[in-house]
């Protein structure tokens, strides 16, 4: 509780000031006015400020801030009393009534503005936090009820910029916003200097926390940018931005830049402003923020494991056993064949794919089946919008169709009309969810046509 | 040759307020309906849910309206569905058999996009009906 001790004091969330120049003859309980705001020098020497009036907070004399509550019957009023009555903790203030300490919660979003060490919390240490839920209630005839949490909507990162002055709800999330974004500016650095970037061969996963499930780790691709979408609480992966053409088959319309502004090539835009786009308030910026810090602090690490081909077998093996996947994932899962520019051949253990060729219609076939156009072009559009899976750009959708297939032929995969192939890599992103998926639907008739849509993963 | 244009049209009308726990609703009901009956529909990706019993298709519920092929003897049994699910239902009996005429113009408007030309919409079983527009 020490790291918290100041931050209870006079039973809000307070930031510790040194008294400015000029102002050291001030003591204990005395107010001073400095940049525009009132300040409440502490019995430490330094000083705190007294409220944040923007919210419509309630501000008492002594820095006592939030629901006024009656002294029960019995109790001593004298101010700077402090009172356990009803499982939680009050201070009586210079009004004669007392102010709970734990509606200091309600203010705990500010915590981003003191992004040190001193000031960054663990998981547990968060969990550990009382919350003003767990307050039992009190006698309704004596006392109100706390007040119920404010939800800011103010902190979006379209405006990065904090300004000067007091410390405001306003001002602390812009400023959270801004270090935030700094941060991030620093990790996409490193990144860069790592190689780590959108449209690189070599991909890094690394893990970080939701926002809002702390303790459940998501991998998290830095290759694509991602977002959090607050409806579903669950990460978003945006399909990756065309890089270098599909060449394979006849040319593909580049898909639509979704995100506006210019093609970004192989290292785009600083991923952050993407990244933050749904990210809706203080709070999850916070968290957002813990989890690049440990991000930056790990890339070294996840760096030296990139380059060791059996660290990353051993990594591999590890996450098909924490999928509930006891074999190798290079013995279960067909392996598409790589190049540089587009990647679509599929091969297996015990597999030849037979040779792709037209028909006397100009339609791709492998002699079994024949690819249906119509059937594939809504997931090569490069976009969501209309509620259809995507296949990533550098695939080669056509081919890797007609190969699934004859594979499906082989392993027994259909279940009437359908099989599901199940790759070692993702081949595209799921309509609904937008997380990349190494599943792909193959959908056939009885005449021998086919068309493939990325599954759920 | 069943031409199921008008039932369609009619569907389509019907389509606002067909939600997705409507649709999984009626394949669960659907299900209970064959023997093994189990559920493949991938919400939000696919245009139909289909209904598996003993590894054949037994009834198709689309995505965007309330329209469904069961696989059903009768129309009897298909009524029965209709009125119980709350959807148009059509029974067929045998989804590979090319039993359906169809307005390719009317169904490319009921499912929002352009038809692939590999199908004869005059003649098309109901696993092809489903394979264009899925």
């Amino acid at each position: 509780m020490d790291k918290w001790r100041h931050l209870y004091r006079y039973g809000f969330l307070a930031t510790p000031y040194l008294l400015p120049r000029g102002y050291q003859g001030y003591g204990y309980g005395q107010s001073l006015v400095y940049g525009g705001s009132t300040y409440v020098v502490g019995d430490d020497g330094y000083m705190y400020q007294q409220a944040m009036t923007d919210q419509g907070v309630v501000v008492q004399t002594g820095g006592c801030v939030g629901q006024p509550y009656q002294v029960p019957a019995g109790y001593d009023a004298t101010p700077g009393n402090v009172i356990e009555y009803g499982g939680a903790t009050y201070v009586v203030c210079d009004d004669r009534n007392m102010y709970v300490q734990a509606a200091a919660e309600q203010t705990a979003v500010e915590q981003p503005t003191q992004v040190n060490s001193s000031t960054l919390l663990t998981v547990n240490e968060l969990r550990q936090r009382p919350q003003v839920n767990q307050l039992p209630p009190l006698p309704s005839n004596v006392l109100p009820q706390v007040k119920t949490t404010v939800t800011l909507n103010v902190n979006k990162v379209v405006r990065p910029t904090a300004k000067v002055g007091p410390v405001t709800r306003k001002n602390v999330a812009l400023r959270a916003n801004q270090e935030v974004i700094g941060r991030t500016r620093e990790l996409k650095k490193d990144s860069d200097k790592a190689g780590l970037c959108l449209g690189k061969a070599d991909r890094s996963v690394l893990s970080m926390n939701s926002p809002s499930q702390l303790g459940q780790a998501r991998t998290f691709d830095v290759s694509t940018p991602g977002s959090w979408d607050p409806k579903t609480h669950q990460w978003a992966t945006m399909p990756p931005k065309p890089t270098v053409p599909a060449s394979v088959g006849k040319p593909r319309v580049p898909p639509e830049n979704t995100q506006g502004g210019p093609d970004p090539g192989l290292c785009p835009v600083p991923p952050e402003f993407v990244i933050f786009n749904n990210v809706v308030d203080t709070l999850q910026l916070f968290y957002f923020a813990r989890d690049l810090f440990s991000l930056v602090r790990a890339l070294p690490e996840a760096i030296a494991l990139l380059k060791n081909p059996n660290l990353l077998k051993q990594i591999s093996k590890l996450s098909a056993k924490a999928a509930g996947i006891s074999e190798p994932i290079g013995k279960i899962f067909p392996r598409i064949n790589s190049s540089p520019a587009t990647f679509g051949k599929l091969e297996a253990e015990g597999f030849t794919a037979p040779k792709i060729g037209t028909n006397r219609h100009g339609q791709l076939t492998n002699g079994t089946y024949t690819l249906d156009e119509a059937g594939m072009q809504p997931h090569s559009t490069g976009s969501l919008a209309n509620g259809k899976s995507q296949f990533m750009y550098r695939v080669n959708a056509d081919q890797l169709a007609l190969d699934a297939a004859a594979y499906a032929d082989q392993k027994g995969l259909w279940v009437g009309n359908k099989a599901k192939v199940i790759f070692d890599r993702p081949i595209g992103v799921h309509a609904d969810t937008g997380e990349p998926t190494s599943v792909l639907n193959i959908y056939r008739t009885s005449t021998g046509f086919i068309h493939a849509a990325p599954g759920r993963p | 040759m069943t031409d199921i244009t008008s039932k369609i049209v009619s569907a389509g009308s019907l389509a606002h307020g067909w939600t997705p726990e409507k649709v999984r609703h009626a394949l669960s009901a659907l299900a209970e309906l064959y023997p093994e009956g189990t559920v493949d529909w991938e919400e939000g990706n696919e245009e139909w849910g289909r209904v598996i019993s003993r590894g054949e298709v037994t009834a198709y519920v689309s995505a965007r309206c309330p329209l469904a092929f069961v696989q059903a003897d009768d129309e009897a049994e298909a009524q029965r569905v209709s009125s119980q699910l709350s959807i148009l239902a059509i029974a067929v009996q045998d989804f590979d058999a090319p039993s359906i005429n169809v307005d390719p113009s009317a169904l490319s408007e009921l499912t929002r996009r352009p038809l692939t030309k590999n199908v004869s919409y005059d003649r098309a079983s109901v696993n092809e009906i489903w394979w264009a527009t899925v």
